[in-house]
């Protein structure tokens, strides 16, 4: 009889005993929460204004890392969302604003002057430095945030440590995940079981079986 | 050019503890326990911070004057 057995858990770290689970179902359980479970990051940047000393490119991709907290009972991936617009709708993407300039000192813009269109949808840190300005330059920018899955690009990939290993007898397993901090830890592992059941499903109905 | 957000490796978030670690460690903290009490217990994470330079604090000098810049 399969058993789950909860060892430690902290909101970004759980410790999970597997017991009478098949390795295979194990591991794969692992891998759904590296690139299966959708978490939100900035894809797509509408630069205004750029007069910084990094490239439009490389302010993009810092932005891109910067993890979002993620609602994922709001917010839809944008391939199951019907809206069809490329930007996305209210549905399946969020909108960040960022105007930052220096006057007369150095300044550097931190992950905390987005502003967000959603309260709730914002850096999991205020204090990331983006950029920094020298007097007179300026950043203008608008993010469009959007959900992702982790086998598309490691920015929107939900944990950082995903791993399982061998447990006492032979058909138990420990499987420890580290959230990144866009998705509670628990969540992570709760919803890669509910992908990976769906995709089960699927298979069963392709090949005849409901 | 400047700390980079997440743990190449890992992926875990390191951009905003660069500050701290920085100034610590130039007033004569031991690095090993500045990150230690950062929680960045994977060396993977540790030497991001280690041996990370923010070269844009040595180019943004020669920008600055309005209108001068590009």
């Amino acid at each position: 009889m399969p058993k789950v057995k909860l060892i430690e858990e902290s909101s970004n770290e759980v410790t999970l005993q597997l017991d009478g689970i098949d390795r295979s179902y194990a591991n794969a359980v692992r891998r759904f929460c590296i690139s299966e479970v959708p978490s939100m990051a900035i894809d797509d940047v509408v630069i205004l204004e750029n007069s910084s000393v990094l490239y439009d490119e490389i302010l993009a991709h810092r932005l891109g890392m910067v993890p979002i907290k993620t609602d994922l009972e709001r917010y839809i991936l944008p391939e199951k969302c019907d809206c069809g617009s490329p930007l996305g709708c209210h549905k399946c993407r969020v909108l960040l604003v960022l105007d930052a300039s220096a006057q007369d000192k150095q300044k550097t813009v931190y992950s905390g002057d987005l502003v967000s269109e959603d309260r709730d949808i914002r850096p999991i840190s205020e204090t990331i430095p983006l950029v920094k300005l020298a007097p007179g330059q300026s950043v203008k920018l608008e993010a469009y945030a959007r959900l992702g899955r982790g086998k598309e690009h490691a920015k929107w990939q939900p944990c950082s440590v995903a791993s399982l290993t061998d447990g006492k007898t032979g058909d138990s397993f420990v499987l420890k995940v580290e959230s990144a901090g866009s998705l509670p830890a628990r969540e992570i592992v709760v919803k890669a079981v509910q992908i990976l059941e769906e995709k089960l499903q699927e298979i069963q109905v392709s090949v005849g079986e409901k | 050019m400047m700390i980079p957000i997440r743990c190449f490796t890992c992926g875990s978030l390191v951009g905003d503890k660069f500050s701290t670690f920085e100034t610590k460690v130039k007033a004569g903290e031991d690095p090993a326990k500045v990150l230690d009490e950062l929680g960045l217990k994977r060396y993977c994470c540790r030497r991001m911070l280690i041996s990370s330079v923010d070269v844009i604090d040595q180019v943004l000098p020669f920008f600055g004057k309005k209108g001068t810049n590009y």
